[in-house]
């Protein structure tokens, strides 16, 4: 990684508010009201979002130590083809089933802008809206995305302020605290989904933190964006939906007159925004299958990506109900990923292998050698992803991501430990990085 | 590149000097209305705070890419913050009177579009990228 490429804490802050200032995270604080109050909205947003800024301050300072990608890392620690599963799992299909959600989003948010015309239903406008974005993820999206990094300051402005009328002219605060949940769930549940929204952004943390400078600067920004910056945005998404259920922040604020601002942050900053995830997706899927150019990948998940979006804007409408339920996929299956990465670097390297230095735990370049599958680690994340999806459904009350990551990092360092007293080889194949990356 | 200093410097404190009499002269506008003044504010406030961290930052002492970077960073928010006066002022539920919308809007329009010209001088200037 160059000197000059390299950046600061303040700058990785702004990217990481970049990311988090899109609607998608509105409307996800207004799926926790479907299960709690004003005050378990807090609890749990707080929780969750300072369970997501230890894992990825972790990841982050394996990228910000290595300066290498999610993908490059997981070559270590899951094997070659171990890191090409994960990153098709972790970005290829995550990214793609984002691009689909915030795709739907933009669909409601035409749809309450502009009600009552064709176009802009919730299934049509997310149509027209995913094929916008792919053109523009398929063209380049150098220009674009500064526009949305430009947006950003603003779009934490008007959603404060948005929220707040909204808050007051429905009934203000004191109707806020009595307001209740129509179907109340476990805490578990709620945390779950919080850690859920962004753990796919935790698990890829290194791929911005290896910039940093120093390297806490990455992980310390990552930490600080979440823990002070997101439980904010759940509980504005969160407290509107329950002082006027079945409405959403953009009816809202399109009825108090605030439509240009609806359309800066929710239809250019959706739009700018979500392009990039159609990109990343793009990129995961290149990185793994290299045959097939870029540019036809955003074609194939962007097309995958806006018949979702549509489907879901047929059969759901405005409704919440899909969002959860794919919240709480991804709080299940992606963990697993996340604790593997964790504990090869922090436990299984160091106390197991005897790697020490955490400069130079990791190598790369051409010709490291690398295994093709690392066993003990596909076993622990197949096995703490079949427990994450199991055991909550026994139990409500335990939360899927607590027993995918746990499961999988403690059967991960067992195995290895078994591997490293038993001289077990615990690596399937050989792999050498050749001259260009792969 | 260095002798571009003292310029850029210039250009930058005049933009920062004219986002924070701006600022104040929309939230002055904004005072007919409690509701308005109150979420004005909350505009205004980052914007006077964020142009005085960053001219403390422009130091002349630094190397033109610090300066760029430190530049860069603090004009990003106030143009932006410019936008929240563009678009908002015109809501209903702030119920200003016409003359103050048009103030208001105007500041931040020459918020905006200052902002956002010295910055692309400025990434021009220093070879800092805009996302720096």
């Amino acid at each position: 990684m160059p000197l000059h490429e390299r950046r600061t804490l303040v700058n990785q802050l702004m990217v990481f508010l970049g990311v988090l200032a899109v609607w998608a995270a509105v409307f996800a604080g207004a799926g926790l009201a479907t299960w709690f109050g004003a005050i378990d909205i807090i609890v749990v947003s707080v929780i969750g979002c300072i369970i997501l800024g230890v894992l990825a301050f972790l990841t982050g300072l394996i990228g910000g130590r290595t300066h290498a990608s999610t993908y490059v890392i997981l070559r270590h620690a899951m094997g070659r083809f171990g890191s090409i599963a994960g990153g098709i799992i972790i970005s290829g299909i995550s990214a793609t089933l984002w691009f689909a959600f915030e795709t739907w989003l933009f669909g409601v948010i035409m749809s309450g802008a502009f009600p009552g015309f064709p176009l802009t239903e919730v299934g049509i406008a997310a149509i027209w809206g995913g094929i916008l974005m792919m053109i523009t993820a398929a063209i380049g999206y150098r220009g674009i995305s500064v526009l949305s990094y430009f947006i950003v300051p603003a779009w934490f402005v008007i959603i404060t302020l948005g929220l707040a009328a909204a808050i007051d002219v429905n009934g203000g605060m004191d109707a806020l605290l009595v307001a209740k949940p129509p179907s109340p769930a476990d805490i578990g549940t709620g945390i779950t989904f919080v850690v859920s929204l962004y753990i796919v952004g935790a698990t890829i943390a290194p791929d911005v933190t290896r910039f940093s400078r120093k390297p806490t600067d990455g992980p310390i920004a990552w930490f600080i964006h979440v823990v002070f910056f997101m439980p904010l945005i759940l509980a504005a998404g969160g407290f509107l939906q329950l002082l006027a259920p079945g409405q959403n922040l953009v009816g809202v604020m399109v009825s108090l007159g605030m439509i240009w601002a609806v359309l800066l942050t929710g239809v250019l900053g959706q739009w700018t925004t979500n392009d990039n995830n159609l990109y990343s997706a793009s990129l995961a899927w290149c990185n793994s299958i290299p045959k097939i150019k870029r540019v036809y990948w955003v074609l194939i998940m962007g097309i995958a990506g806006t018949i979702v979006a549509a489907l879901i804007g047929f059969g759901f409408g405005i409704s919440l109900d899909a969002l959860l339920a794919f919240g709480l996929f991804l709080g299940t299956f992606i963990p697993p990923f996340t604790a593997v990465m964790i504990s090869d670097y922090y436990v299984v390297r160091p106390y197991i292998l005897k790697e020490k230095d955490p400069m130079t735990r990791y190598r790369f370049g051409p010709g490291t050698e690398y295994y093709a599958l690392s066993w003990p680690d596909a076993i622990a994340v197949i096995v703490g992803s079949a427990l994450a999806w199991y055991v909550p459904q026994v139990n409500p009350a335990i939360p899927a991501f607590g027993v995918g990551f746990l499961t999988s990092l403690i059967l991960h360092i067992a195995l290895m430990a078994v591997c490293a007293v038993a001289k077990i080889k615990w690596g399937v194949g050989k792999w050498i990085e050749t001259p260009t990356g792969w | 590149m260095e002798e571009q200093i003292p310029l850029l410097l210039r250009n930058v404190r005049i933009t920062l000097i004219a986002a924070i009499i701006l600022a104040i002269i929309a939230a002055t506008a904004s005072a007919t209305s409690d509701k308005a003044l109150m979420g004005f504010t909350i505009n205004t406030m980052p914007i006077i705070l964020f142009s005085l961290i960053t001219f403390a930052r422009l130091s002349p002492k630094k190397d033109v890419k610090s300066l760029g970077e430190a530049a860069i960073q603090g004009l990003w928010i106030t143009t932006s913050l410019g936008l929240v006066y563009l678009t908002l002022a015109p809501a209903a539920y702030f119920a200003l009177p016409q003359t103050s919308v048009a103030v208001i809007m105007l500041a931040g329009a020459i918020t905006t579009i200052t902002g956002a010209v010295t910055l692309y001088r400025i990434s021009k200037t220093t070879g800092v990228g805009l996302s720096a």
